[in-house]
């Protein structure tokens, strides 16, 4: 984006980011969320609103990697990264190891919370691919399942991480 | 959805840029850090900036320096996540480390600054006891130039900095500590991740050589009064003589007594009294676990 000599309000803001492999480029207004972006302007409502402010982890996607509420990141701040949202995960029609192993595991019940649990999971298992039930509880610590099947879900991450070793997603 | 209102948006490229669009602009311009605090509070209506500054294309802001000779520097722009990942600050100052894993959650800690924590100045904060009890100084740049406070200067209120106008924190010193030094910060929140300290304590011991007794010790609260508390009291319980059982209850007990917590939606004064007796002695114990008499 073009670099402004000296500081000027920006009251619409050219953005370029990939979105699940995919180039995006919008001008945006600084006050829209990332998530209001991402469900309204690309139309990819998979990631959910629960609280809006970044204590139930529906938002939940990763930008470059790590873990992010997008309900509390302006969209106009994620110029030149890299988002995955839920809808990045399967590949070709064929879901990625941790979706299938929720389903399997029965870890989605009203699936409101499932979007967000699935991108912190996935978040943990690229950097620990071995973790422990420990590690999956605070990897998710920032997610909350008001069906409260928390089990099930921590089984279906530990069980991920297993089908991972055999094909890498 | 919960949706902001508008506002005027800058991305200076600069500190003296920033600092400008801050004393420049309208009724309330805000830094815009992590924004993990800010926009929450946004839409909640507590604040209503006529401006946010986002300072994230600012070069400088991020780094973490390690000098045997001169201590540590942390960028303020440096995340929680970054401070939970370098093997850095986990060796150096492992105080400020446990701080920073206990804070939020992992997409919370992925935005959040320690700038942030600390110019919000909430009597909560995780990030201010441990850098209090590492005696480190909390630099900032203004319209009067650079300056630097003890970070335990840097609160005058429930929510409010001694910071003027158009004034950025810009990093945090710590000094260089003995070899025979070692902090701990413990915390209880009503769940065991993503929530504010019901009771927290930093605790910070210098011991001598042959660690059986305390030469220096920090220790600050949070969540216990208007500001993170320094119990300075409770630190000089520990001085002078041996370090016995009875020593470490007395200055737990010491501890209750130097805080005022209040009955909030959280937890009651009473509890919260009891946690701290209970937290403080368990730091101490685990300080002293870790450093066995030589």
């Amino acid at each position: 984006m073009p670099v402004k000599k000296r500081s000027e309000n920006l009251s619409r803001v050219t953005v370029h980011m990939t979105v699940n492999g995919k180039k995006v480029e919008r001008e945006i207004e600084p006050h829209k969320t990332l998530l209001e972006f991402l469900r309204e302007d690309l139309y990819l409502t998979g990631t959910k609103e629960g609280c809006g402010q970044g204590d139930c982890g529906t938002c939940t996607v990763q930008v470059n990697g790590r873990p992010v509420n997008s309900c509390l990141v302006l969209a106009v701040n994620v110029d030149g990264h890299d988002i995955l949202t839920i809808e990045g995960l399967a590949r070709e029609g064929r879901l990625h190891p941790i979706q299938q192993q929720f389903l399997n595991k029965g870890a989605v019940q009203c699936g409101f919370c499932t979007p967000g649990m699935i991108l912190s999971s996935k978040t943990l298992l690229d950097t620990k691919p071995h973790p422990t039930e420990q590690e999956v509880k605070a990897a998710l610590s920032g997610n909350l399942c008001r069906c409260g099947n928390y089990k099930k879900i921590i089984d279906a991450v530990l069980s991920a991480s297993h089908h991972l070793k055999e094909s890498p997603g | 959805m919960k949706r902001l209102d508008p506002f005027l948006y800058f991305e200076p490229q600069t500190l003296a840029e920033a600092i400008d669009i801050l004393v420049g602009t309208g009724k309330n311009p805000h830094i815009l850090a992590g924004g993990t605090d800010l926009l929450v509070r946004m839409k909640r209506s507590d604040l209503r900036p006529s401006a946010l500054v986002n300072i994230k294309r600012i070069d400088g802001l991020k780094d973490i320096r390690h000098d045997p000779q001169n201590g540590l520097h942390i960028g303020s722009m440096t995340t929680i996540a970054s401070l939970e990942q370098s093997e850095t600050i986990r060796s150096e100052v492992a105080v400020l480390w446990q701080a920073a894993a206990s804070l939020g959650a992992p997409a919370i800690r992925t935005l959040a600054t320690i700038g942030g924590n600390v110019g919000r100045a909430s009597p909560a904060s995780d990030m201010f006891p441990a850098l209090i009890v590492l005696d480190a100084r909390v630099i900032f740049e203004g319209p009067g130039g650079r300056k630097e406070l003890a970070a335990e200067e840097v609160c005058s209120g429930p929510g409010a900095t001694c910071l003027g106008p158009g004034e950025i924190i810009t990093g945090f010193s710590v000094p260089r500590h003995s070899n025979h030094a070692k902090g701990v910060y413990l915390k209880i929140g009503r769940r065991a991740g993503l929530d504010l300290a019901v009771v927290g304590v930093a605790v910070w011991l210098e011991l001598s050589e042959n660690h059986r007794e305390v030469r220096k010790a920090r220790i600050a609260l949070p969540a216990v009064g208007p500001v993170p508390l320094r119990a300075r009291k409770t630190e000089a319980c520990l001085l002078s003589g041996r370090l016995t059982p009875e020593r470490i209850l007395e200055a737990s007990r010491c501890a209750v007594e130097e805080c005022s917590p209040i009955n909030d939606i959280r937890a009651s004064a009473a509890y919260r009294k009891e946690l701290i007796s209970v937290l403080t002695r368990r730091a101490i114990e685990q300080i002293m676990e870790s450093m066995p008499p030589a």
